[in-house]
């Protein structure tokens, strides 16, 4: 029996706090993220995802009065806050197929919370799942 | 009491985008323990007060959700009861061999109208990592991490829950503990008992079928919960709601999400229930309480963001 995968003791030591994340890279300007359609931009720093960068400005909301992107697991599973990058390019970690298909991400859809922006970016929001339980 | 027939859910296999920061979130993070990798890259987890071979088993996949959840029953020849039941309630059952995976024996599976799988099986090996049971020590191996003592249950997301609920009951045995009413439309949710939890799996209704909302873990007090907050934040783990208490079961609880966005709760307490129990009602006039006792507002995110 493995303790854990990283091994007992090993595992409790520290990983660098969230924010260093934030720190790393203070010389750098954030890039810009445009929302299609709305006049807001949003600034997203380093190392920070383009859901990051919404949710730290307090998620704008969109000319209908919902939210731009929807906040929902952050981490590629739920779909919830996909977008479609309409200019500028971004990396992007392991997003659930069943939320963005091949195709659809080389068409520049993208789950926000997996998008690292590499230049400034012009998004446009995806209506998706019912935001409300029925 | 006696608690024949099902005995409780043993086994949850869920899909993840990244093996290495599942096992990450899982075992340092959750404080489950890793027992086995099969050759199929899906790796075996248990919890430190779980006397079978394993609980949790995460399957490497480009998606994220719930492939099964399994139950446990007392002996083969319930197992062979409960084949029969089954397909007599109308399910097609199908046969999983022992051996499929590590530890545990023959499982029988089926869909239910809510398109999910479920699965019984009656053997598992004793796991090497166990309680003792000779003048046994609170523990063995030291407790890490959110210190999870078992898995417990899970959320589920999916059509017909109305035949759920009877196919639970009817041919499993399960007792409803308590479910959410609306005036129109009848049950939105439903909290299912096979034991003296006050539930061992749920349903809400919605219309995808076979989706996942939370597989949860028990800790063994309110303390532990905000140890688990404590953690969550820490290492940035994105955090859904809580700590806070349900009104529905009564249970103390923290949500968060794992890498692949799979929602995962850490929770004590809720009250004991016995089959003779009268079934809880909540109606849309203090649903808010009944979901969040504390905030007693409904939360959307919590309410509809499922893989
Ligand atoms: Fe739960």
């Amino acid at each position: 029996m493995e303790m854990t995968e990283s091994g007992g003791l090993a595992a409790r030591k520290p990983a660098p706090p969230p924010s260093a994340l934030l720190a790393s890279d203070a010389a750098a300007p954030p890039h810009q993220i445009a929302v299609d359609g709305t006049a807001r931009t949003v600034a997203c720093r380093d190392g920070l995802s383009v859901l990051d960068a919404f949710e730290q400005a307090r998620n704008p909301l969109a000319a209908n009065g919902e939210a731009v992107v929807r906040v929902g697991c952050r981490r590629g599973g739920c779909g919830v806050c996909k977008v479609k990058i309409t200019e500028g390019t971004v990396r992007t970690g392991p997003m659930s197929r069943a939320h963005v298909t091949e195709q659809e991400e080389a068409e520049g859809y993208v789950l926000a919370c997996c998008a690292y922006p590499e230049s400034d970016l012009t998004v446009a929001s995806v209506p998706v799942a019912p935001r409300k339980l029925k | 009491m006696a608690i024949t027939g099902v005995l409780r859910p043993g086994l949850i296999q869920i899909r993840v985008l990244d093996m290495a920061a599942a096992i990450t979130h899982y075992v340092d993070r959750i404080g489950l323990y890793k027992v086995a990798t099969g050759d199929d890259g899906r790796v075996y987890l248990k919890a430190r007060d779980e006397f079978d071979h394993h609980s949790v088993i995460l399957n490497p996949s480009d998606r994220a959700g719930l492939d099964y959840v399994a139950f446990k029953v007392d002996g083969d020849a319930a197992l062979s009861s409960f084949e029969k039941r089954i397909a007599a309630w109308g399910l097609a059952v199908d046969h999983v061999p022992a051996g499929e995976q590590p530890g545990i024996g023959r499982r029988i599976g089926c869909t239910i109208p809510s398109g999910h799988r479920i699965e019984l099986y009656a053997h598992a090996d004793l796991a090497e990592m166990r309680p003792g049971t000779l003048n046994p020590d609170v523990w063995d191996a030291e407790p890490h991490g959110m210190e999870a003592r078992r898995f417990d249950h899970c959320l589920l997301y999916g059509p017909n829950i109305d035949q759920v609920e009877k196919f639970f009951t009817e041919a499993l045995d399960f007792s409803m503990a308590e479910r959410v009413d609306l005036p129109e439309t009848g049950a939105l949710a439903i909290w299912m008992s096979c034991g003296m939890k006050a539930h061992d799996i749920a349903f809400v209704r919605h219309e995808e079928p076979g989706k996942f909302h939370h597989v949860a873990f028990e800790l063994e007090n309110w303390n532990d919960i905000g140890r688990a907050a404590d953690i969550i934040t820490r290492y940035n783990i994105s955090i859904d709601i809580g700590p806070t208490r349900h009104g529905i079961t009564r249970g103390q609880t923290i949500y968060f999400f794992d890498p692949s966005g799979n929602r995962c709760e850490t929770f004590c307490g809720g009250y004991s229930f016995y089959p003779d129990h009268p079934v809880r009602v909540w109606n849309d006039k203090e649903l808010g309480k009944g979901i969040f006792y504390y905030e007693r507002v409904l939360n959307d995110r919590f309410l509809t963001v499922l893989t």
